[in-house]
């Protein structure tokens, strides 16, 4: 038994993605999910799944429905979604768990019409990612210490590995950002749409905590984005072309601490493209476009690598040379990703996998895109990543 | 355990936004692999390597354990080159 085929992304709605919005987050979201509905030719009367995740940017923020988080009986209320019964809410930040929660709902005939939705607040109290505590306990007490507690020092790790494992450079790395950026120019809602980048820019930009600088960090933004889901039988009656569900790979660390390794990353990414290219019966060369999950930008070159698309330790010289350039060999996340949208934690990957294979990316649209995939949060570990099909297999 | 192993990777932190290392930045913290790893199955410390200019910081130098008091009650243990 395979999912492969019965579910479909049918609806895509973003509201704009911007560092701070006049507008609170209730409002944000009930506009990307009104726009996702019509995208879907649905009324909201017609909604009868509600997935979201509403997890929190950061340790201790406030979660107050409508203003810092969006829940389930928030947007059936302000929509009127009158047929809503099945609902689901995850804390993990990442989106993949919450969509896969929706297709699986929508295969296993739970709902119908499923809308699934992340709205992210970028909080105007503290510092986004700090590390207050005077005190440090559980797992942190291992790293705290040593001034080591927050999740881009923990990231930067198998980064700094990787480079000097494998000889790799932030002139390397360049080519991903400029390439990333010049995509971001072309989607409406992208926070960077509008500002234009050099690698010389990006060369010179600060460091956060080394080798990560400012700019192979997604930036924190208000906004939400929202799909809706349905079978592939319903599928037929709607407007748009249906993005099918050609198959899924989850990951998970089986272990507690707060230091993963770059051999990890590796270990994980191995069992979850090999489960993901098992279920879906297609391998790296059939996808055009896709969507690797960039919210650190080192995790581009693990999800290639881990996905077959190139081997371990040569994703940095696999990107040069205009493989990863709109009329290249690999067009690389043509929807600009976390990096030139904005902090979304996966939404961003999976519309545009999804409006690749629908033939509705506009001009970021590549040619023969009938599979692409959306990865999302790092290979392994807590990531996953979705196939997605312009045609039932 | 024998308190000596190698660098296994390391990052240097240049915003001042962890407690009590405000001041410190830019500062290195390093992730050691004990000298007790196995195959598969890296014994990971992390520590700082105070006496080493970050850039000077090479993946798989040998390092050796020192604590360092941090009151009468606390002692940190921390990491220096190997002698040899």
């Amino acid at each position: 038994m395979t999912i492969a085929g019965k579910v479909c992304v049918v609806g895509v709605g973003f509201s704009p993605l911007a560092r701070r919005s006049p507008l609170p987050l209730g409002a944000l979201t009930m506009e990307a999910a009104r726009k996702a509905i019509a995208d879907a030719g649905l009324s909201p009367r017609e909604i009868d799944g509600l997935a979201t995740n509403p997890a929190l940017p950061m340790q201790g923020a406030s979660s107050r429905d409508g203003l810092d988080v969006v829940t389930p009986s928030f947007l059936a209320q302000t929509l009127g979604l009158e047929q809503a019964t099945w609902w689901t809410r995850t804390e993990a930040s990442s989106f993949n768990h919450v969509l896969i929660e929706a297709v699986n709902a929508v295969a296993a005939g739970a709902c119908r019409h499923a809308l699934v939705w992340r709205a992210l607040h970028n909080p105007t109290t503290g510092k986004y990612g700090a590390f207050k505590e005077r005190r440090a306990a559980g797992a942190g007490q291992w790293s705290a210490p040593w001034g080591l507690a927050t999740a881009v020092q923990t990231h930067a790790l198998p980064y700094m590995r990787y480079m000097r494992k494998y000889g790799a450079t932030r002139e390397h790395m360049a080519t991903f950002i400029v390439n990333n950026r010049r995509y971001a120019h072309l989607v409406d809602h992208a926070v960077w749409k509008d500002v234009p980048l050099t690698r010389e820019d990006y060369l010179a930009a600060r460091y956060i905590t080394e080798p990560y600088s400012l700019l192979d960090c997604d930036m924190p933004v208000d906004g939400a984005a929202a799909f809706v889901l349905t079978t592939a039988e319903r599928a037929r009656d709607l407007p748009a072309p249906p993005a099918y569900v050609a198959g899924y790979a989850q990951g998970l660390t089986r272990r507690t601490a707060t230091i993963w390794t770059l051999e990890e990353i590796y270990e994980g990414g191995r069992e979850l493209s090999r489960l993901l290219w098992q279920r879906t019966g297609l391998g790296p060369g059939d996808l055009r476009a896709p969507q690797l999950y960039d919210g650190f930008s080192a995790f581009v070159y693990w999800w290639l690598e881990t996905l077959g698309f190139c081997a371990p330790g040569e994703a940095f010289a696999f990107i040069q040379d205009g493989r990863i350039a709109p009329d290249g060999a690999l067009p690389l996340n043509t929807g600009a990703g976390s990096l030139g949208c904005g902090r979304m934690h996966g939404p961003n990957q999976v519309a545009e996998a999804v409006r690749q294979v629908q033939g509705r990316a506009g001009p970021r649209q590549i040619a023969g895109a009938r599979y692409s995939l959306a990865a999302m949060a790092r290979p392994g570990a807590v990531g996953a990543a979705i196939v997605f099909a312009a045609d039932l297999p | 355990v024998s308190g000596r192993g190698a660098v296994y990777t390391w990052t240097v932190m240049h915003e001042p936004r962890v407690a009590g290392f405000e001041a410190a930045v830019p500062y290195a913290t390093i992730v050691v692999e004990l000298e007790e790893s196995t195959a598969g199955s890296p014994v990971l410390l992390v520590g700082n390597l105070k006496e080493v200019p970050p850039d000077e910081i090479r993946l798989g130098e040998p390092v050796e354990v020192w604590f360092e008091d941090l009151n009468e009650e606390l002692a940190l243990p921390q990491f220096r080159r190997s002698a040899e």
